[in-house]
């Protein structure tokens, strides 16, 4: 596996030469980069369209000027990377080697559709591309956001996975340690956050619960000069009061 | 396309253009010139029932070549189709008339909207697999564009009520996650469309959900300016003011500054 690529916590991307050694491979650019990363990420399960990579990188330009820099991207990446690019039976559409890469977040969706939990929450080391973006490439932007925020959601659930196998062996500490993870992969869920209030309560942290509460209300204000709902109040009032009734411990 | 077991013609219009011939040894993409593409996404698509006569294609594929030679093109373009398609696939009645043998043609427009028509809305959305006929450039004619935007514009509200009403049957079925969960895709679906938006965010408080109902009108909010360079009408904003008003039942244990 020559190409290991690392997207979840920040890009990274390494050569695997002869031996062990590894060498850190920088692209030329960021929507050179963007170009291998929506290549690598799309690209491992069908051919992408030009079409479809003129409109996440160029849709402001007209079709032929965006085709003509499309074909320069491209050449400039094969430069770099060369044998990861493929051609396909179609001219009009660009793949990827799947031998040639190993990318974390095939890996991260891999272990979490076969339930493999810890293995997908070790592999998930942070938000999918955190910090990278390119400039004036909105439909890409958003393509971006939208992987961040699926993948984010699929460790959420992971957590609570591992937080209930917890429960279930007694591991009262490592349950409640995957509930507190579930709400930071979850920044903007309050129902999320409801379930992990509830479920530390319940495994007699209350502590905790409060303390989950007041940085997910207080990180809400900063970034919105929001306010949690009526239901999340009156829910910390009832962990802070103990009428809550707890059943697990 | 052809073979001793008729196959079935699969073609998938939400999203890229897809064309599939399927028989009993699997699926096999089919590749068809653009033009020939929007020809078949047209008679695939359009009229609901019946045939389509030959003038009705000429005006929206040909509009302004002599109609001498805008026949001849349509004639070369639906024999081009019929080989592409396999024999009886596409055929004609009379001089005037072709159609698609709807029992070998498998579209999933059709399918997304009798999906949605019989109120089978999580089908109807696992067919739509994004915008009508996305990433298709055909230059140079205008009337199909403008068709394909019509279509593109009818489809992505349809999905997006679709989407809608899964919501809200999730919340009447007690499930709030499923009900968040689909009031997002709503308005991803149709992302400029205020009063989904609005809705969607609406149903967001309802459910308890003031910090995705934030966060869903930031999103908004942002793209709004971004591809249209304006903002959120009032009603929006003063949705969203209500969500930044302290509740009644204000926490008075909790110091406001003490953690940021």
């Amino acid at each position: 596996m020559p190409l290991k690529l690392s997207t979840l916590g920040g890009l990274d991307l390494h050569q695997l030469s002869d031996g062990d050694r590894v060498e850190r491979v920088e692209l030329p650019g960021p929507k050179i980069s963007g170009l291998f990363l929506y290549l690598a990420i799309e690209g491992q399960r069908a051919p992408v369209r030009r079409s479809t990579l003129c409109r996440l990188f160029w849709s402001d330009a007209d079709a032929a000027s965006s085709r003509n820099s499309l074909r320069s991207a491209l050449c400039s990446l094969r430069r770099a990377l060369p044998h990861v690019v493929s051609a396909t039976g179609s001219p009009e559409e660009i793949g990827i080697r799947p031998d040639g890469l190993w990318c974390d977040a095939h890996a991260f969706d891999r272990a979490a559709s076969n339930g493999r939990w810890r293995e997908a929450m070790d592999l998930y080391r942070g938000a999918f591309l955190r910090g990278f973006h390119v400039a004036e490439a909105l439909d890409f932007e958003q393509w971006l956001d939208r992987k961040r925020e699926r993948l984010a959601k699929e460790a959420c659930s992971a957590a609570w996975h591992l937080a209930e196998d917890a429960v279930r062996s007694g591991e009262t500490v490592e349950a409640a340690l995957w509930a507190r993870q579930s709400v930071k992969l979850a920044p903007y869920d309050e129902l999320n956050l409801r379930r992990a209030l509830e479920f530390l309560d319940e495994l007699g942290d209350r502590a905790g619960a409060i303390h989950v509460f007041e940085q997910f209300r207080d990180r809400l204000r900063a970034e919105f000069d929001g306010s949690t709902s009526p239901r999340t109040l009156e829910l910390v009032e009832e962990i802070r009061s103990g009428q809550l009734v707890s059943t697990r411990h | 396309m052809g073979g001793r077991e008729a196959p079935i013609v699969e073609i998938r219009l939400l999203g890229n253009a897809e064309l599939h011939e399927v028989t009993g040894a699997g699926r096999k993409p089919v590749s068809v010139p653009a033009k020939l593409m929007a020809l078949l996404a047209y008679l695939a698509v359009e009229p609901t029932t019946g045939t389509h006569r030959r003038e009705s294609l000429l005006g929206v594929f040909w509009p302004d070549s002599d109609p001498d030679r805008a026949r001849a093109s349509l004639r070369t373009s639906l024999s081009r189709l019929r080989e592409t398609l396999g024999p009886g696939v596409l055929r004609t009645r009379g001089n005037d008339e072709v159609e698609l043998d709807r029992g070998r043609v498998w579209c999933d427009v059709r399918g997304f909207t009798a999906a949605c028509a019989r109120a089978d809305h999580a089908e109807g959305l696992a067919l739509y697999r994004g915008p009508f006929l996305q990433d298709f450039t055909l230059s140079g004619v205008p009337t199909v564009a403008w068709w394909i935007e019509s279509q593109r514009t009818r489809l992505q509200a349809a999905a997006c009520e679709a989407a809608w009403r899964l919501a809200v049957a999730a919340r009447e079925a007690g499930d709030p996650r499923e009900a968040a969960r689909r009031a997002r895709q709503s308005i991803h679906l149709a992302p400029l469309h205020e009063p989904c938006a609005r809705r969607a965010i609406e149903l967001l408080r309802e459910l308890g959900d003031w910090a995705g109902a934030l966060r869903a009108h930031q999103r908004f909010e942002r793209r709004l300016r971004t591809e249209l360079g304006t903002g959120a009408s009032p009603a929006t904003r003063r949705l969203a003011e209500s969500l930044r008003r302290p509740p009644a039942r204000r926490d008075s244990r909790t110091d406001p500054g003490a953690s940021a």
